[in-house]
């Protein structure tokens, strides 16, 4: 029996909205401490890794080990039925034909209960090994996601590369070239807009850019994105949860000439 | 191939994979099945291999795998390893079988297509004299190894483009189509029914038509008695008329029943019916013969022995009568002159003019009545021009009626100047000197003196009747078509009666005669507009010796005008293209304006024609028969003249009646026999021969270079028989042509013709060239290909196990029993997704291992083994599952077989299967689990060769060429699919994509997925998967 309870629906939401566009059916494994969800893209160049903690939920109670099939355009449908403050409950069995979405408002007494009809989905499971990345980038989402989207608008691949000093994206394309440079700063006064860069070999890696701009939109889940880059290594670009988080890890383009 | 239903079994294991997964992957590609599937696959209408179906499917397939970044290594079959040879021959004999009964499929055919040509060529062969006969034999004998040799070809047969004999299916759609919708302004007592063009009008068309033929053939034609005394003046007339109709109602309700498939008769076989009722009826062919006392009438052979009835019969008669009957008549020369006739109709080309029976009302001897249906020109415009949109409304032309009838009304005189003008076209030169004698005596117009001419010729010579006949029927054709386009031009009738008026002064001025034919003619009030015959021009220049040389030079003069108004106003373009038919038109044409609009104008134009007939004599000629016909005061050279009109309106309104008249020339020819009984079967040279034999008698200054030509024609009478050879040859030919298509049409429709399209594609084979064709290209593409030593698939599997490879794309399930893994199923039978195998997920779904494979495929059979009767996929698992192991299979199989305690022990599903073998009378002998079968799958013959391959990039320049070369597409079309996928592939090459789990180890999650599996087959393989457990 699994029984799982946000406290405000619009972080589910969130959470789903935030992978939705880059894979469509996944497997969501609930578990005691909480649910885990992998999926890889149809060209398998991209890996989503969610890990929603109990400390996410309002409640949380899972006896058994539960995988929910869900096609997450279906999901996300009836995601949009429930207004962002309502409390949202996932209910399912423990040998689930489908599952339960229950939103509650919490202002007045209305209550809205949709079921959706579970799958099974083949997936490729992997085990994803702790790596060690030359560098981790911890920037503001939000200027991620508008580095991303800006620079995608000139080449379909982009171009990180991070030195002792700098963070250098670079797109150079048909209609011409963009770079952003950025530099590691503290803001004491707003933490969030620090940038912060722990380099251990300077990195420079070209990415697919509509890869990117699948993953910034998980940047609606945390105000910081954690970007962590090793030259023969996915990328992993992580939205941090209140406990829990969103991965994605990247596989880099490599020049064939090289 | 492969494993018998194996996919079947492991099919519930299958996985959808993203195409673009498999980016980068190296795959190795079976081959030697692709082309096997396109030579099966890929297919023509007509179940013909498309030629470069190998080479145009690999491209796309090549495209497809280059596209999603694929890097394919292509795996040909090399030799067959022992074990499936067997397996093999059985393929083989298989195919051979298959390929005799293609041959005796193809064999039939051709019996059903010889019998028909048989059936044709007797039908000729009876119709024609002996001369012909041989000629005919010769062609049917030609026809044999040309359609032998054409049989792959069948469905189709080829002709030229210009060919206006040919109507294309989609024309003749047109034409049949605008005939239905036209059908309510057609004069339908123009319509032939018995015309070979009628049987091909759609069923309903006939119906209609024939019922109202029918009608109006009992119905006096809608003549008051009055009108019909006036028409039929001597009771005789009327009584043959009423005779003449009778039989036509006959034939009408023949065919009417026809039609209507009472007597089942389908399209094709209308034509025989017909006639073989016909001649039921007739018995014989009735002959008429000429006696002392007159004409006698006969049944009986042709040969003119017999006169049994003296009968006064008109030339009409007789010539009706045969035409009826020529086509039940077995070994007549009239027959033999129908045939020549449908030819010519077909060609258009003026020949020995031999008329088809004509059963349009028109047909019958209403001449005179027939003014008021002034309809277009005669029926074999039909066959002569395919192009036209409705032939048979404009067929049975009544323009000869309306001339005839005018003719009549006519003085006396007009009429003998009309019978002089056709005699003396015919005898062209001496006509001109016979007129002047005529116009002495009856008149002093020119014309009376043709006329005059022509009637003291027909009486001096037979031979000079016979020479008319024969131009009547050249003539006849040409007029038909002459009045069609008479018909178009009659707008412009008044602009040309202008010109025509002023041509006919300076003919009057020109010739002396010409003068004093204007008064005479001004009686004839004809509506038809001269056309002024551009064709004539060439013909007159050529021939015109003296006096008319003014008249022609005038006339050429004034041709280019009416040339260039012609060509635009003619109806029909084929006039234009068949210059010789409109020369012979224009000049008829010519000849009925100057009778009908101008009187005075006509006589000169006769006269040039008439000079100038030596081109086409004819067409003057059949005018004037027509008069006479309507006239009663004929000359001494009446009866002849009679015959002759009787021909020209048969062949006016029908097809030229050409019998008939042959008839009536033979007779005469026999009777008289005279030099010119060549004459009849040398149409063109007899007009040549024609004014040249004309001119001795007539004494004209004018003759003078005919009659050379005449001597010179009658010199070359074997040339002229060659001719006519040839012209045979021709017709043989084309009527071939006309068969084969009947056939090809039987074919199409028949089941005969699909069982040879599906034998033809059981028994395609692929050839090396095909293979060598396949690896040029990939040489191009850049894309690697290996030959394996034995089975691609085998090699496949090595390449897999050697890491050569990431995948193995096959159809072959084979590839698992050789330890192939990471199969790719029908990877271009979708767009998006591929089915993905692999031997993990087999096995842990089904525990399945490769050993397990093998035995199973020993159950069900394979390449290399046979397998055991009324085995099955499900059944074939069971066992394996049951016993664990084939020797256990056989152990129980064999120490159970006559131990009935054993056999009460065991459990229900031994006992089902106990019975299931025994009534399939299996026999498992100690060979069973074939060690030999094991090796070969265990071991297999592979190259083991482990170097890296390497992929190129496609040359755009020599893709270019070779599919210039080798499928004739245009660089554009190479360049289509060709230039966008390297530009892909550059880009891709230039940032290689790599894949996340080229990074992370994978593991397969199962969750709790359901395999698709039946219940039995969960069962056994469930059972399977906890043996394995053990």
């Amino acid at each position: 029996m699994l029984e799982a309870k946000f406290e405000e629906a619009s972080l589910f939401k969130k959470i789903i909205d935030g992978f939705k566009d880059c894979v469509q059916l996944v497997n969501f494994q609930c578990k005691e401490d909480g649910i885990i969800a992998q999926a890889v893209d149809d060209s398998r160049v991209l890996l989503v890794s969610l890990e929603i903690g109990i400390e996410a939920f309002q409640e949380y109670r899972c006896d058994h080990p539960v995988t929910l099939g869900i096609d997450l355009n279906s999901l996300s449908k009836v995601l949009r039925c429930g207004n962002n403050s309502d409390t949202l409950t996932l209910i399912a069995d423990d040998t689930p034909d489908s599952v339960l979405l229950l939103f509650e408002d919490t202002k007045k007494d209305r209550i809205a209960e949709y079921s959706l009809k579970l799958m099974d989905i083949d997936a490729d499971f992997l085990k994803i090994e702790e790596l060690a990345y030359d560098t981790t980038l911890l920037m503001p989402s939000s200027e991620f996601t508008k580095i991303v989207r800006d620079l995608s608008q000139f080449s379909d691949s982009l171009n990180i590369m991070i030195t002792k000093e700098t963070i250098k994206f670079v797109a150079d394309g048909d209609i011409g070239s963009g770079s952003v440079i950025l530099k590691p700063f503290v803001n004491m006064d707003r933490p969030e807009e620090s940038i912060k860069l722990e380099m251990d070999q300077p990195v420079d890696l070209t990415f697919g850019s509509k890869y990117l701009q699948d993953i910034v939109k998980g940047s609606a889940l945390s105000e910081k994105v954690g970007v962590r880059l090793s030259s023969e290594a996915p990328a992993l670009f992580q939205f941090d949860l209140k406990s829990g988080y969103l991965q994605f890890f990247l596989a880099p383009k490599f020049n064939d000439e090289e | 191939m492969g494993v018998h239903s194996f996919w079947d079994v492991v099919g519930p294991t299958a996985r959808p994979v993203r195409l673009e997964s498999l980016q980068d992957r190296k795959m190795a590609v079976d081959a030697s099945i692709w082309i096997y599937q396109f030579l099966k696959a890929v297919r023509d209408q007509e179940g013909n291999a498309l030629k470069h179906s190998h080479i145009v499917g690999f491209f796309r397939r090549i495209c497809k795998l280059l596209y999603f970044g694929i890097k394919p290594v292509f795996v040909f079959d090399g030799g067959v390893p022992a074990l499936k040879q067997d397996t093999i021959r059985q393929r083989k004999e298989r195919r051979q079988g298959k390929r005799e009964n293609a041959a005796v499929t193809a064999r039939k055919l051709l019996a059903i297509q010889l019998q028909k040509q048989q059936e044709a060529s007797e039908k000729d062969l009876s119709s024609k004299t002996a001369k012909k006969q041989d000629d005919e034999r010769t062609s049917a004998e030609l026809f044999r190894p040309q359609d032998e040799w054409h049989l792959p070809q069948i469905p189709g047969f080829k002709y030229d483009l210009d060919d206006q004999r040919v109507v294309s299916a989609s024309n003749y759609e047109e034409v049949v189509n605008s005939m239905d919708d036209e059908l309510e302004g057609i004069d339908l007592d123009s319509i032939n029914p018995s015309s070979p063009e009628f049987d091909e009008l759609p069923k309903s068309t006939q119906y209609m038509i024939i019922s109202k033929l029918r009608l109006r053939s009992r119905l006096r034609m809608g003549y008051t008695k009055e009108q019909l005394e006036h028409l039929f003046p001597n009771s005789m007339d009327f009584s043959k008329f009423q005779i003449d109709m009778v039989r036509r109602r006959n034939f009408f309700t023949q065919k009417l029943m026809n039609v209507t498939g009472i007597h089942d008769g389908g399209a094709s076989r209308l034509d025989q019916e017909v006639v073989t009722r016909i001649s039921g009826q007739l018995h014989k062919e009735y002959k008429l013969t000429k006696t002392d006392n007159g004409w006698a009438l006969g049944l009986g052979e042709l040969d003119g022995s017999e006169s049994d009835k003296a009968i006064v019969l008109d030339d009409k008669d007789v010539e009706t009568l045969k035409s009826f009957g020529h086509k039940v008549t077995t070994a007549s020369e009239e027959e033999e002159n129908e045939d020549d006739f449908e030819w010519e109709d077909v060609d258009v080309k003026p020949r020995n003019d031999k008329p088809v029976e004509d059963f349009s009302l028109n047909a019958a001897r209403l001449p005179q009545l027939s003014r008021e249906s002034s309809t277009a020109g005669g029926k074999s415009f039909l066959d002569t021009r395919p192009s036209q949109a409705s032939p048979l409304k404009k067929s049975h032309g009544p323009t000869n009626v309306i001339e005839l009838d005018e003719e009549e009304e006519n003085d006396d005189d007009y009429r003998k100047q009309i019978e002089d003008m056709e005699l003396m076209e015919a005898l062209q030169k001496s006509q001109l000197e016979e007129r002047l004698r005529r116009a002495a005596q009856e008149s002093a117009k020119v014309r009376a003196r043709e006329a005059n001419s022509t009637d003291e010729r027909d009486e001096d010579d037979d031979d000079d009747n016979y020479l008319k006949q024969i131009e009547e029927i050249e003539t006849m054709e040409a007029i038909q078509k002459s009045r069609m386009e008479e018909r178009a031009r009659q707008e412009r009738e008044k602009q040309g009666q202008e010109k025509n008026n002023a041509w006919g002064e300076a003919m009057e001025n020109n010739a002396k005669r010409l003068a004093v034919n204007k008064p005479a003619l001004p009686q004839e009030q004809s509506p038809l507009p001269p056309p002024p015959p551009p064709s004539t021009t060439t013909s007159v220049n050529e021939n015109l010796p003296t006096e008319s040389e003014q008249n022609l030079n005038f006339i050429v003069g004034k041709i280019p005008d009416f040339d260039l108004s012609n060509g635009g106003s003619f109806l029909f373009q084929d006039t234009n293209a068949a210059a010789k038919d409109s020369k012979s038109k224009d000049e008829d044409k010519d000849k009925d304006n100057d009778k009908d609009k101008k009187p005075p104008a006509e006589t000169p134009t006769w006269f040039q024609n008439g000079i100038g007939q030596t081109a086409n004599p004819f067409t003057s000629s059949n005018f004037v028969y027509d008069k006479e016909v309507s006239e009663p005061n004929t000359n001494t050279s009446t009866t002849d003249v009679l015959q002759r009109v009787t021909g020209l309106e048969d062949g006016k309104e029908l097809e030229n009646l050409e019998e008939p008249e042959q008839d009536d020339d033979i007779h005469e020819i026999g009777e008289l026999q005279k030099g010119n009984d060549e004459m009849p079967d040398e149409e063109r040279q007899a007009d040549d021969s024609f004014s040249s034999a004309e001119q001795p008698e007539s004494q004209g200054p004018n003759r003078a270079p005919l009659v050379f030509d005449y001597d010179f024609s009658e010199d070359d009478e074997e040339n002229i028989a060659e001719n006519m050879r040839k012209e045979e040859q021709e017709f043989s030919t084309f009527k071939n042509v006309l068969n084969n298509r009947v056939v090809d049409n039987a074919f199409m429709e028949d089941e005969l013709y699909e069982q040879q399209t599906k034998d033809k594609r059981d028994s395609d084979e692929v050839t090396a060239d095909m293979i060598t064709d396949v690896q040029d290209l990939l040489s191009r593409f850049g894309v690697p290909y290996i030959t394996a030593p034995m089975e691609a698939e085998a090699q496949c599997a090595t390449l897999m196990r050697d890491r050569l490879v990431d995948g193995v794309i096959t159809d072959d399930s084979d590839v698992f029993l050789f330890g192939g893994n990471k199969v790719y199923k029908n990877m271009f039978s979708e767009r998006n997704y591929v089915e993905y195998y692999d031997a993990e997920s087999i096995y842990k779904n089904l525990g399945l291992d490769r050993n397990g494979m093998i035995e199973l495929a020993q159950l069900l059979g394979s390449d290399y083994t046979n397998g055991i009767k009324g085995m099955g996929p499900v059944s074939g698992m069971e066992v394996i599952a049951e016993f664990g192991s084939l020797e256990e299979f056989r152990k129980w199989h064999n120490e159970g077989q006559f131990d009935k305690k054993k056999q009460e022990q065991e459990n229900k599903f031994q006992k089902d299967l106990r019975r299931r073998l025994v009534k399939n009378e299996v026999v498992l002998d100690e060979n069973f689990p074939s060690e030999t079968v094991k090796n070969a799958y265990l071991n297999p013959e592979v190259d083991n060769d482990k170097t890296e391959f390497v992929w190129g990039t496609p040359d755009l320049d020599m893709l270019r060429s070779f599919f210039k070369r080798k499928v004739g597409w245009p660089q554009e079309k190479t360049d289509e699919v060709l230039v966008p996928l390297i530009r892909d592939m550059n880009k891709r090459k230039k940032s290689k994509q790599s894949t996340i789990t080229e990074f992370f180890p994978r593991e397969y999650i199962q969750g709790q997925r359901n395999l698709n599996l039946g219940k039995r087959l969960s069962t056994a393989s469930g059972k399977l998967k906890r043996r394995k457990l053990k």
